[in-house]
């Protein structure tokens, strides 16, 4: 089996598809980090320059003094205290209509407890997406050139064949997740760090959990595609999967289970597994449901989606993906 | 320890299509491969051919019917005398974008060949100075030996080949066939399927044919054609000796001033014409040729099996 193991792991290697993805894998979260980080920066005396000069420009408007003026003479319309002198009401207006500095330098800091839950979330989602891609491409080239028969010519043994490129597809799915993340939260870790930020204790074990967790979905995730894969025989049948899940899927789960749709939803699983549980919104529940009558304060509305929960639903949908796999590729033929 | 390396009984193979019409590809096919030199494996396109070797080496399940090799039952034991078989089915097929050596290192580790035996078999076949090369930038000749270098990778004591000419120009061909004869000679025992009764009959010492997924005939290339020998008889007196050779149960036909007499032994005629007292003036023999006995034997046979 560590021929086998051995082989596949060259193969993968020597696939030039495989390659593009694994750097996609690093360069996208790199980007993504650094759209964060840039939006958070911290504001420079260049940043307040410029806000300053905004701020005078703006000030010196004519046509905001024109509206300070109508706001001096008719200081209730602008819901400033009347019955103050000319000089107050003028203060008190242009404190009112003015521009002030902060306007200009709004800018979100940096928060690493939120961002483990939509940026850390995303990125997880995009290292996901690109482990599928590497699964199925991985052995789709082996169905479309048709050397798999001459793999079996080699070893015949279908099980073995099957398991030791699923396990290289896991692997390497894990690694690549494990590094891409691990890499993505030092820096911020080290960001955060530099700009003197106070990150709520225990955020980084949850920041750590999240991300071991996320790489294990984003590697057992491309073990899904490469098992589709091996069952269509096709990249482009396991594209179209992928696509129609990601897209059609939810408006499917919609229809057919309406209010109780929330639960089955794949994203919300994948929230769930992710992040210790998730709390969603069940229309179902609410006092009235459907009939309009609805006099709730809408906690009653609120859902438990539990973590293990949603590994279960997660762990279904891969279980009978591999057992179809392994079932059609033991007893199919062989082109 | 058998003498056979191949050995199916009884073994039939349908298929379903997705309308759910069978389709039988073979059918009580019976197949013996003695050990040593070159077998043909002969028959018209789409008679099953390539389905009875798919089925041989695992890539596809009988309906029913046993398989050995080497006297052991496939596809259970395969894998316990997969290293010692060879093949080459239909087209060669190999990941394009992977160099040939690439193609034959992977294929080569996974059996624990040292990557030696690579090369080794690359200039074997002659494909050396171009074993860098993408698969995809090869000429149909060198994907064919490519593709035999692959087989010579096991070491192995049985080559199947199946139309490994296909494609290839008038060289090609002459090379392909020569390495297939060297290989007979060396002691390994090669099933070559084909079409090309030509083909066979110069590099084959036996085969089989089979038509519409049966065995037809099966035995040495020289009794299958000598099944059919008839000798030229030229005599003075042609109507003489015609009426004198079937009279002694001779089956006799005239041609162009000569007969044509079917017997086993031209000393048979001899003695009949003798008896008679004629005198020959020519008596040669005329062999048919593996085409005319494949053609007499696969006449009616349809293309793609039964349905």
């Amino acid at each position: 089996m560590t021929k086998l193991l051995l082989v596949e792991l060259t193969r993968l290697r020597w696939r030039r598809a495989v390659l593009v993805l694994l750097a996609v894998c690093f360069l996208v979260p790199a980007l993504v980090w650094g759209g964060w980080m840039w939006n958070t920066r911290p504001v420079s005396d260049a940043d307040l320059r410029q806000a300053q000069a905004q701020v005078d420009e703006f000030r010196n408007d004519p046509s905001l003094q024109r509206e300070i003026d109508r706001c001096v003479q008719h200081p209730r319309q602008y819901g400033v205290p009347s019955g103050a002198d000319e000089a107050t009401a003028r203060e008190l207006c242009g404190e009112m209509m003015g521009p002030t500095l902060e306007m200009y330098l709004y800018r979100e800091q940096l928060d690493v407890a939120q961002g483990r839950i939509d940026t850390g979330a995303g990125v997880i989602t995009i290292l996901i997406g690109l482990i599928m891609l590497i699964g199925t491409t991985f052995v789709g080239h082996d169905w479309n050139s048709g050397s798999m028969s001459n793999q079996l010519l080699f070893e015949p043994r279908r099980i073995r064949v099957w398991g030791a490129k699923a396990l290289i597809v896991f692997g390497v799915g894990l690694v690549t997740s494990v590094l891409a993340l691990a890499g993505f939260w030092a820096a911020t870790a080290a960001v955060a760090a530099h700009r003197d930020l106070k990150v709520p204790p225990g955020t980084w074990d949850l920041i750590r959990d999240s991300a071991l967790r996320g790489a294990l979905l984003a590697a057992l995730a491309g073990v899904g595609a490469y098992a589709l894969t091996m069952l269509f025989r096709s990249t482009v049948a396991t594209l179209g999967i992928m696509f129609g899940v990601s897209v059609g899927g939810s408006i499917l789960i919609a229809v057919i289970l309406q209010e109780h749709a929330q639960r089955w939803m794949l994203y919300n699983n994948v929230y769930a597994w992710l992040f210790d549980g998730l709390d969603y919104y069940d229309e179902s529940l609410c006092r009235g449901g459907f009939s309009g009558s609805y006099s709730g304060d809408g906690n009653e509305c609120m859902a438990h989606l539990s973590q293990s929960a949603g590994a279960q639903y997660l762990l279904v949908i891969l279980v009978v993906s591999v057992a179809l796999s392994v079932w059609s590729f033991r007893r199919r033929d062989v082109p | 320890m058998t003498d056979l390396v191949i050995e199916t009984d009884s073994l039939r193979k349908e298929f379903v299509s997705r309308t759910g019409q069978r389709r039988v590809a073979v059918r009580d096919l019976s197949l013996r491969v003695p050990t040593g030199g070159v077998h043909g494996f002969l028959g018209p396109n789409g008679s099953g051919k390539t389905t009875t070797i798919r089925m041989l080496l695992g890539l596809a399940g009988a309906t029913s019917g046993t398989m050995r090799l080497f006297g052991e039952p496939v596809p259970h034991h395969l894998p316990q005398v997969i290293d010692k078989v060879g093949a080459v089915v239909e087209s060669p097929k190999f990941s394009p974008n992977f160099t040939g050596r690439q193609n034959l290192l992977l294929l080569a580790r996974s059996i624990g060949a040292p990557d030696t035996k690579v090369d080794q078999a690359i200039e074997t076949v002659s494909l050396d100075g171009r074993e860098r090369d993408r698969y995809k930038a090869y000429s149909l000749g060198m994907k064919q030996r490519l593709a035999i270098a692959a087989t010579l990778l096991k070491d192995p004591a049985l080559l199947i080949l199946d139309e490994p000419t296909n494609g290839l120009d008038p060289a090609g061909i002459r090379e392909i066939r020569d390495t297939i004869r060297t290989l007979g000679a060396s002691g390994v025992t090669v099933l070559l399927s084909s079409h090309i009764l030509a083909e066979v009959q110069q590099v084959c010492s036996s085969a089989t044919i089979i038509g519409n997924g049966r065995t037809l005939a099966s035995g040495p290339v020289d009794e299958l054609i000598g099944a059919g020998t008839s000798h030229r008889v030229v005599v003075p007196d042609p109507a003489a000796a015609q009426a004198a050779l079937t009279a002694a149960g001779f089956t006799v036909t005239t041609a162009d001033g000569h007969l044509l007499v079917d017997a086993e032994q031209p000393a048979q005629i001899t003695r009949a014409l003798g008896a008679a007292d004629i005198w020959l003036a020519e008596l040669t023999p005329v062999r048919a040729d593996l085409e005319t006995v494949f053609l007499e034997l696969t006449s009616g046979d349809t293309l793609g099996g039964d349905r």
